[in-house]
């Protein structure tokens, strides 16, 4: 008899073909044989993990019960740099910046929080996919250094000793653009039965962002990052092209199908070209703006994971500090704000 | 239609949590409503309506995927999909989050064919729904579990 291939074996082991003679073959073919063993306990394990995720309960339920385990993302490194950097000004619901669209020309001196929901996000970020194309990256591997003093020589950001067990590392300076494509968005206004005009110079303009070297030093457990803290130097924003800052601005806000709350918030700060929207996904996490020694500082809590703080000291300088504990993680903000 | 749309609303939630798959599959009948398909045998619908699931389940899944990136830049630590919840609660989130984690390594063919697979569709249906030749499916599902042991292997933890 011919062997059958991997595919009938496997459909015979669903029952969804019929082989001849199964069992007598195998019993004199090793190498069916072996082939039918490995697909039953890949299958095996297929079925185990398949089942933990499609035999789950329905719609869970929050409580106010803190019980999981704290711990950090397996993402590990690039996440808590992310953090402790505090490169808020990259985090679009699809990594375009509202930061990016809503500054202009202007160092970063503050932060102002954006609540949104995860489907007021995705919403956002689908409008924001349509008006053009970015080039570069928010965020670049860390690479790691040998020592605090290293990092320091190579960035010239002041940063803390952690101790001899922490990690530090360096990520490059990075620069994002948006440029802005009139016929993209002429569509899209089409599709929404929007009569708004496309302005004048929209197709010349771009949004650019520009953040300095950055250093992270951090201290691990198990592999992960436990307490993170992280610099980077002014951010700077600027508008390319024809266009006027307030005017972009306002066409931007004004676009048709952007979710309500979010446009009232963005509308609504007071400083817009030196502010820098930070967005929290309220589903999952919770932000306040808390003093620490009379510094005016972004505090994140996200349950189960940890909590994180971030201010832009008077020189511009971006300070982040994250940590599972969150006490621990207060107490190095307090450190590093009183200096 | 109920049952059919619990079933949908089943194989999504491999993909999605379970509001957005109940999302999804609402999504994917109001497309069926204005789509010639309609009107064709009840299988072929069954089909349509399971391709069109599992491609508009993929599309959210990446656009949250994208978003929890960006906003995780944003300053918080990491957006855990639940933030208070009991421990058994939790740990099957986790579990869950984990598996679906795996398979978004995986090509979205091998994906189609696992969460198909698993929610108790036949070789025939898979190859109905994934538009591929029934002689195909056994061949598929053998590979795209090979491709699944083997990121799970990767792992440096246990699902459990």
């Amino acid at each position: 008899m011919t062997c059958p291939d991997v595919g009938v074996w496997r459909a015979w082991l669903d029952e969804e073909t019929a082989v001849p003679g199964p069992e007598e073959h195998l019993a004199v073919c090793g190498s069916c044989a072996a082939m039918v063993a490995e697909l039953r306990t890949t299958s095996d394990l297929a079925r185990r993990q398949m089942a933990l995720l499609l035999s789950q309960p329905v719609s869970v339920e929050r409580t106010s019960v803190q019980s999981a385990r704290q711990r950090w993302p397996r993402r590990g490194w690039k996440v808590a740099a992310a953090v402790a950097v505090g490169v808020a000004l990259m985090a679009t619901p699809t990594g375009r910046a509202w930061g990016e669209t809503f500054l202009s020309q202007f160092r970063v001196e503050r932060f102002d929080l954006v609540t949104l929901s995860a489907v007021e996000a995705a919403r956002t970020g689908e409008i924001l996919d349509r008006l053009g194309e970015v080039e570069g990256t928010p965020l670049s591997e860390p690479e790691v250094v040998e020592s605090v003093a290293a990092a320091r020589q190579e960035t010239g950001l002041s940063l803390p000793d952690l101790g001899p067990d922490a990690t530090v590392a360096v990520i490059e300076a990075s620069e994002m653009r948006l440029g802005f494509d009139s016929d993209e968005v002429g569509s899209y206004l089409t599709e929404e039965g929007s009569a708004s005009s496309i302005p004048e110079g929209l197709d010349e303009t771009a949004i650019i962002v520009r953040r300095p070297v950055a250093a992270v030093v951090a201290l691990e457990e198990d592999g992960r990052p436990t307490l993170v803290v992280g610099r980077s130097g002014p951010i700077e924003t600027a508008v390319e092209g024809p266009m006027d800052p307030e005017r972009l601005r306002r066409f931007l806000l004004d676009l048709p199908g952007l979710p309500e709350g979010v446009v009232a918030q963005l509308a609504a700060i007071p400083d817009w070209r030196s502010s820098l929207p930070l967005p929290i996904p309220v589903d999952v996490a919770s932000a306040s703006t808390v003093d620490i020694g009379g510094v005016e500082v972004t505090r994140v809590d996200v349950p189960g994971f940890g909590t994180g703080y971030v201010w832009v000291e008077p020189d511009g300088t971006v300070t982040g500090v994250a940590g599972d504990d969150p006490a621990e993680a207060l107490a190095l903000a307090q450190q590093l704000t009183a200096r | 239609m109920a049952q059919q749309r619990r079933r949908l609303e089943r194989l999504v939630a491999g993909v999605l949590d379970r509001s957005e798959a109940e999302d999804v599959v609402q999504e994917a009948l109001i497309r069926l409503g204005a789509d010639p398909v309609r009107h064709r045998p009840y299988p072929e619908v069954a089909s349509w309506l399971r391709r069109v699931c599992l491609n508009l389940a993929f599309n959210r899944r990446r656009d949250l995927a994208r978003w929890r990136q960006r906003a995780v830049r944003g300053g918080a630590p990491e957006l855990a999909s639940r933030p208070h919840q009991p421990d058994e609660v939790w740990m099957a989130a986790e579990n869950r989050e984990a598996v679906r984690a795996i398979l978004d390594t995986l090509s979205e063919r091998h994906r189609a064919v696992l969460l198909l697979r698993y929610s108790g569709y036949s070789y025939a249906e898979m190859s109905a729904s994934l538009e591929m030749p029934l002689s195909s499916v056994g061949a598929t599902l053998a590979r795209a579990e090979s491709a699944f042991r083997n990121r799970y292997e990767e792992q440096p933890h246990d699902l459990s």
